[in-house]
């Protein structure tokens, strides 16, 4: 079957089985590969996506029901103010090593810290518990996320 | 690890649902978060020739506080209940366990319903609607019935709907004044599944002594028991330091001979021991000890 | 060399950092590949059964479906793999491509099925009819090594498929005639890698040009592919082995796994590409486990604590398959053990067991229990004798003027600062104040961990181990016609950051800006022969051999600089950024030449070369490092343990470490906070647990727990680094260390904290459930330094 979905802020057709994951539909069909899977339970958080705005799991979702959905990737067309900051931290503190969980991270936090601008660290630790890394030690990324938040913060106030 | 093929179908409302329901029976299920069937699904534990996606109904998405307490839509999102006023005000302890769930992107998108109908011995909502004596509204199209859900809720992973019956919504029944609900929940790892969930709603009478005292406790892969009947004799008793070692130690006595005495059986009654001083603390007002609600 | 180093030390953001944040890596599975095929493995349900018959046909009647494979169909086109180095006491084990009539544990191959898309192989694989006979399983090392065990490998006739020892001095004689024998135990679980991007791979093959395309995420793309023509019967020059954006690895992405060799023959006898994906079940039940070690360590002391002789004894378990050398992994242990403590009379034997259980391999510091194990021993002996357990290390402990001190193990010790990392770590931990109580609900523990960390891994090594093969890396440097930099070594990157650390040694090297140096890595056509990334051996053997390298560019450079300023010699030129200079007292001053005049000579004006000088600037070097450089360190922490629960609360955690020089504090900070890290997931979470019958019942990231932000405490790392004194620029490794000390630490402060109700663990994980146990029915109680 043929499913029109709003990807990036396009609409795109695609050809898709009604079984088809989310994940893999973006990934193969798409070519958006910045959506990583790493368990497809549900557990990792590398493939979490925006779907309306909104962190889910690109694995626990097929990509039939996105119709009529917008779904947001990393790759997403202009990024906003929220995933520029983030990626700027990362960048400064080190805070990905293969990478890997990266996206996932980078999709979670961009809604999380949109909807949470005063955000404390044991708000942003809580949301973090959601993804896995296995090369960091997560130190970094608790880091990095705080520092984009303050930054964030700090455009907010002039 | 990828789902077999199935038949899909997309609704926009209850009637359709039911309707659609009665006709396919057992080949069809019901996906709402997804957030347990899609996994089950992969792991191909569950092979469903049609998948019914309810997402769009958007008459099962909604918290109404009513004249007998509080009405949440099948579909409202753990999420949503964490954060809503409405659910602060009525039941403060539901919020608490919905924001209790898993992690942010799974109670973004699981649902009330689907974790009610999936009963799963150590989730929370389920705990939540057996402590506050829930009842469901179910449709099928033989019309609409509500059951209690400690009545459904028959062994894990078991919620016995007659066929065809979907669930509309919860009920949580309005609370007395008196009342205190606390619950403590204790993780061996973060982001997944607590090991352990004890809850306890207690109504004071007018001197203070105990009017009603129901515990339900998940622990262990067995349906969590709601003890109640075992408390009958404490009624009008004041909620003391005695009365609450007394209370504690019949919960463990009761959850020891549900979950067994071999080691992680031991252990968990240990954790539940200390657990239940603190939720019988909180419950009782004694915030010295106790959490509070 | 280099008139100094300027950018070496300095903590420079990764270069790779902008392809990962803005979803532009390319990882395996992120490549496309015009038409190629999916496949998928069926595997045994079982832990130990004989395959009686295969049925494919409802398989192959599926639409989608190209080819379903068995054992037996694919021994036509692939040898065995013979583990068999000539080492006394290795038996030689063997084994094919896929099982043909036997499978030996749960996630053992069956088929493999080819199809259009995975959905259709996965559907295709529950059609393909499979009988089998259970057979008995042993999935318990010491019952494996019993007479009558059930026998995992029958053309070897036992289990035990390694059995080493090795003797320094008399251990013996010193316990037989010590004042004191003190023995202590220590039981380390099963564990994973479990890398968050999973094994993969996309096989071509050109039947035109009969060459075979590999892409695989790698950390060894040269011994990859000289495995792969091995047992396909191949050149080198056939084949291609390209190691994209990894997603991490610790050691499970090495060898070349019997799925990967799988689907190259598929892709050559098919003449169509052929990828593979493996998905997180497999990758937990098959993929490779590590780290399921048991140690017992027997001492002669006297009564100050001093330990007069030492003995090991260690039991492995390897699972159902060798991928490696049986004796590998232990043996290191074996050898390293003694570490900085002086130590002449001591001994070990290893036996290694083959259960029905997923095969083991290497794992980010294979052979991290080795600290536990001493330090562990350490504080029995201190427990036992009433004595403080900083006291007992200092009286065992290597003086520095000891220094190189020929350890009992084989290997020789220089360049570690053990006194200082210790006498600074017990400083900044508050260690005098510190005394193990209990306040009524929590109890409170310190441990500390003195580490050395065997890194590098020198081609002597291999020799002296018995172990075979080469510890040497190669580069390749390329000055280009433009004048940028071109760098290479026969590493390929997890995670690592290489990109942006080996660039700060080349720039150094050479004498340019880091941003002018290009660094490609982990592609066997593009990239010098090399022995890969393993072992920590990334900085001293890859970071050595650019360095190397960069001094004969920039040597060659100043000689064409010194022709074109009319000079005979170079005396008095230098590079400073990409320009030639007159080095002054007190500063330099340009010659108005840079690097990309020189090239474009070098190109394009051959005849203005000096006399005998050639054309082209491509350099090529390769080094092989020390035996093995060594990395010390100090781990302490406090920790607490909640007397309801037996949850464990790391309450300060702390690294003194002397890694050698650093090239980018940035990048060395991630990595010791990884390894950090990734021991104490192991030592708190982790556990493969098999059943009775060879049950794997930890296939799924909810039963293989790995640390969430919740679980991992703030790390403070203190630097109190010295120069190795055999490696260019002073360099060692230092990835591993970190898992080292984090388990002997949080081992030993959970067992001081234990002290005060009498308890002590020996087995890990250290869950609340166990530590539980140990503090209320005092299991474990006494099981702990018995006197022998
Ligand atoms: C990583 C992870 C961690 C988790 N941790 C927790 C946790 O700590 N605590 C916890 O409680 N849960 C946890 N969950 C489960 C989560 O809460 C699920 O959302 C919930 O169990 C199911 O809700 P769902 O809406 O996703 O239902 P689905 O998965 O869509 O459905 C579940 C079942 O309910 C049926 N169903 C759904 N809606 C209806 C309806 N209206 N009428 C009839 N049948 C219906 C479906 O057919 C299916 O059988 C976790 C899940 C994940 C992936
Ligand atoms: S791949 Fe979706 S959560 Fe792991
Ligand atoms: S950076 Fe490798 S998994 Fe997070």
């Amino acid at each position: 079957m043929i499913i029109s979905l709003t990807v990036n802020g396009e609409v795109r057709d695609v050809a898709v089985e009604p079984h088809y994951l989310l994940s893999d539909v973006l990934r193969d069909r798409l070519d958006l590969t910045a959506t990583h899977v790493g368990c497809e339970q549900g557990i990792c958080g590398a493939c979490t996506v925006l779907v309306d705005g909104q962190s889910a799991r690109a694995c626990l979702l097929f990509a039939v029901q996105m119709e009529g959905h917008a779904v947001t990737t990393l790759e997403g067309g202009a990024p906003s103010a929220e995933l520029r900051a983030l990626r700027a931290a990362f960048h400064t503190h080190h805070a990905q090593q293969c990478g890997f969980c990266t996206p996932g991270i980078l999709m979670t936090f961009a809604a999380y810290l949109r909807d949470h601008p005063d955000c404390d660290e044991a708000g942003v630790r809580a949301v973090l518990g959601g993804n896995l890394c296995r090369c960091t030690g997560y130190g970094p990324i608790v880091r990095a996320i705080m520092a984009a938040s303050a930054a964030l913060r700090e455009v907010a106030d002039v | 690890m990828k789902p077999a093929p199935f038949s899909y179908h997309r609704l926009q409302t209850v009637a359709e649902l039911v309707g659609l329901k009665a006709r396919l029976g057992d080949a069809a299920v019901i996906l709402a978060g997804g957030q347990s069937l899609v996994p089950m699904l992969t792991l191909r534990l569950s092979r469903p020739e049609h998948v019914i996606d309810v997402n769009d109904i958007v008459e099962m998405d909604h918290i109404l506080p009513e004249q007998d307490g509080l009405r949440i839509g099948a579909l409202v999102r753990h999420q949503h209940v964490a954060e809503s006023a409405v659910v602060a005000t009525h039941l403060p302890l539901l919020r608490r366990m919905a924001g209790g769930i898993g992690n942010y992107a799974v109670r973004q998108r699981g649902t009330i319903g689907g974790s009610l109908v999936l009963a799963d011995p150590a989730a929370h909502m389920p705990l939540a609607a057996l402590l506050f004596d829930a009842r469901l509204v179910l449709r099928s199209a033989r019309g609409v019935r509500t059951a209690a859900y400690r009545d459904l809720y028959r062994s894990p992973l078991n919620c016995a709907l007659d066929a065809g019956e979907v669930v509309v919504s919860v009920c949580f029944p309005r609370q007395p004044e008196a009342m205190r609900a606390v619950a403590e929940m204790f993780h061996v790892t973060a982001g997944s599944f607590p090991a352990l969930i004890c809850a306890v709603r207690l109504v004071a009478d007018a001197q203070g002594g105990l009017a009603g005292l129901t515990i339900v406790v998940a622990a262990g892969a067995v349906r969590p028991p709601v003890m109640e009947g075992m408390f009958d004799d404490l009624r009008g008793v004041r909620p003391d330091a005695a009365l609450r070692g007394e209370v504690a130690r019949r919960v463990v006595a009761h959850m020891g001979g549900l979950i067994g005495q071999d080691a992680a059986g031991r252990y968990l009654l240990s954790v539940l021991e200390g657990r239940m001083a603190v939720c019988l603390a909180g419950a009782a007002g004694d915030t010295k000890e106790g959490a509070g609600a | 060399m280099s008139e100094r180093e300027a950018y070496v030390g300095q903590p420079r953001p990764r270069r790779e950092d902008h392809r990962l944040l803005a979803g532009l890596a390319r990882y395996v599975d992120d490549i496309k590949v015009a038409g190629a095929l999916h496949a998928a493995f069926l595997r045994s349900p079982h832990g130990h059964a004989r395959i009686v018959s295969i049925d494919v046909t409802a398989a192959l009647e599926l639409p989608g479906v190209v080819t379903v494979v068995t054992g037996e169909d694919l021994a036509e086109d692939v040898t065995d793999l013979t583990v068999a180095p000539p080492i006394e006491g290795l038996r030689p084990t063997s084994m094919p491509v896929m099982p043909v009539d036997r499978v030996r544990f749960q996630g053992d191959l069956v088929a493999c099925v080819v199809a259009a898309d995975r959905y259709v192989a996965e559907e295709a694989m529950e059609r393909i009819v499979v009988e089998y006979a259970e057979l008995p399983a042993v999935s318990d090392m010491f019952a494996a090594l019993r007479d009558d065990s059930v026998l995992v490998d029958e053309a070897l006739g036992t289990n035990l498929v390694a059995r080493r020892v090795h003797r320094a001095g008399d251990p013996e004689a010193r316990l037989a005639a010590a004042p004191r024998v003190i023995e202590a135990e220590f039981h380390q679980q099963r564990q994973t890698h479990a890398p968050i991007e999973t094994r993969g791979c996309i096989a071509q093959w050109d039947p035109g040009r009969e060459h075979l395309t590999l892409v695989i995420g790698s950390q060894v793309p040269h011994p990859l592919r000289t495995q792969i023509v091995r047992r396909l019967g191949l050149r080198d020059s056939q084949v291609s082995v390209s190691s994209p954006d990894v997603g991490g690895s610790f050691g499970q992405k090495i060898a070349l796994y019997r799925e990967e060799l799988a689907i190259c023959a598929l892709a050559r006898r098919l003449g169509r590409p052929v990828r593979w994906k493996e998905d997180r079940m497999e990758n937990l039940l098959a993929a490779c486990h590590a780290r399921e070690q048991w140690c017992r360590t027997r001492a002669a002391v006297d009564d100050t604590g001093r330990i007069l002789g030492l003995t090991l004894e260690m039991v492995e378990d390897f699972g159902a398959y060798c991928f490696y050398p049986a004796n590998y992994i232990s043996e290191v242990v074996g050898i390293i053990l003694t570490g900085q403590y002086g130590i002449a009379d001591y001994g070990y034997e290893i036996r290694v067991a083959l259960t029905n259980k997923c095969g083991v391999g290497p794992m980010r510091a294979p052979m991290a229990m080795a600290s536990w194990v001493m330090e562990g021993t350490l504080d029995v002996i201190a427990r036992r004798l009433g004595l403080d357990p900083a006291e007992v290390r200092r009286r065992n402990m290597l003086a520095d003027q000891a220094l190189p001190y020929a350890m009992p193990g084989g290997e020789t010790l220089l360049d570690v600062n053990c006194a200082e990392t210790m006498e600074t770590a017990l400083d900044e931990i508050g260690y005098a104040a510190h005394r193990p109580h209990d306040d009524g609900r929590y109890l409170y523990g310190l441990g500390l961990c003195n580490v050395v960390e065997s890194t590098t891994y020198g081609s002597r090594f291999y020799k002296n181990s018995g172990i075979g093969g080469s510890g040497h890396e190669a580069a390749r440097i390329i000055v280009e016609p433009d004048g940028t930099v071109s760098a290479s070594v026969g590493m390929a990157a997890a995670g690592q950051g290489y990109e942006t650390t080996f660039a700060q040694v080349v720039a150094d090297g050479v004498g340019v800006r880091p941003d002018d140096v290009a660094v490609t890595l982990g592609h066997s056509d593009t990239s010098p022969y090399g022995m890969g990334s393993r072992g920590g051996r990334g900085a001293t053997a890859g970071g050595g051999a650019l360095y190397l390298c960069a001094a004969e560019v920039r040597a060659h450079l100043l000689r064409l600089a010194a022709h074109r300023l009319g000079l005979n010699a170079t005396d008095g030129l230098g590079l400073r950024d990409g320009r030639i200079v007159w080095v002054r007292a007190g500063g330099s001053e340009e010659t108005g030449l840079d690097v990309a005049d020189l090239a474009r000579t070098a190109y394009f004006d051959p005849l203005a070369l000096p006399e005998g000088m050639r054309p082209g600037l491509e350099f090529y070097r390769t080094y092989d490092p020390p035996p093995m450089t060594f990395s010390n360190s100090t781990h302490a922490c406090r920790v607490r343990i909640a007397r309801e629960t037996g949850r464990l609360e790391i309450l300060d955690y702390l690294v003194v470490e002397n890694c050698g020089t650093v090239i980018n504090p940035l990048v060395v900070h991630g990595q010791q906070a990884g390894a950090v890290a990734m021991g104490l997931s192991g030592t708190l979470l982790e556990n493969v647990v098999y059943d009775q019958a060879g049950r794997n019942l930890s296939a799924t990231f909810a039963d293989y727990t790995i640390a969430t932000v919740a679980d991992i405490p703030a790390i403070r790392i203190i630097a109190r680094a010295t120069p190795s004194s055999r490696t260019p620029l002073g360099l060692k490794g230092m990835a591993e260390g970190g898992v080292m000390g984090a388990i002997g630490a949080v081992a030993n402060a959970v067992n001081d904290a234990l002290s005060v109700v009498g308890a002590q663990v020996t087995c890990l994980p250290l869950t609340p459930m166990r530590l539980h146990a140990a503090i209320h029915d005092g299991i474990g109680r006494a099981a702990q330094g018995q006197e022998g």
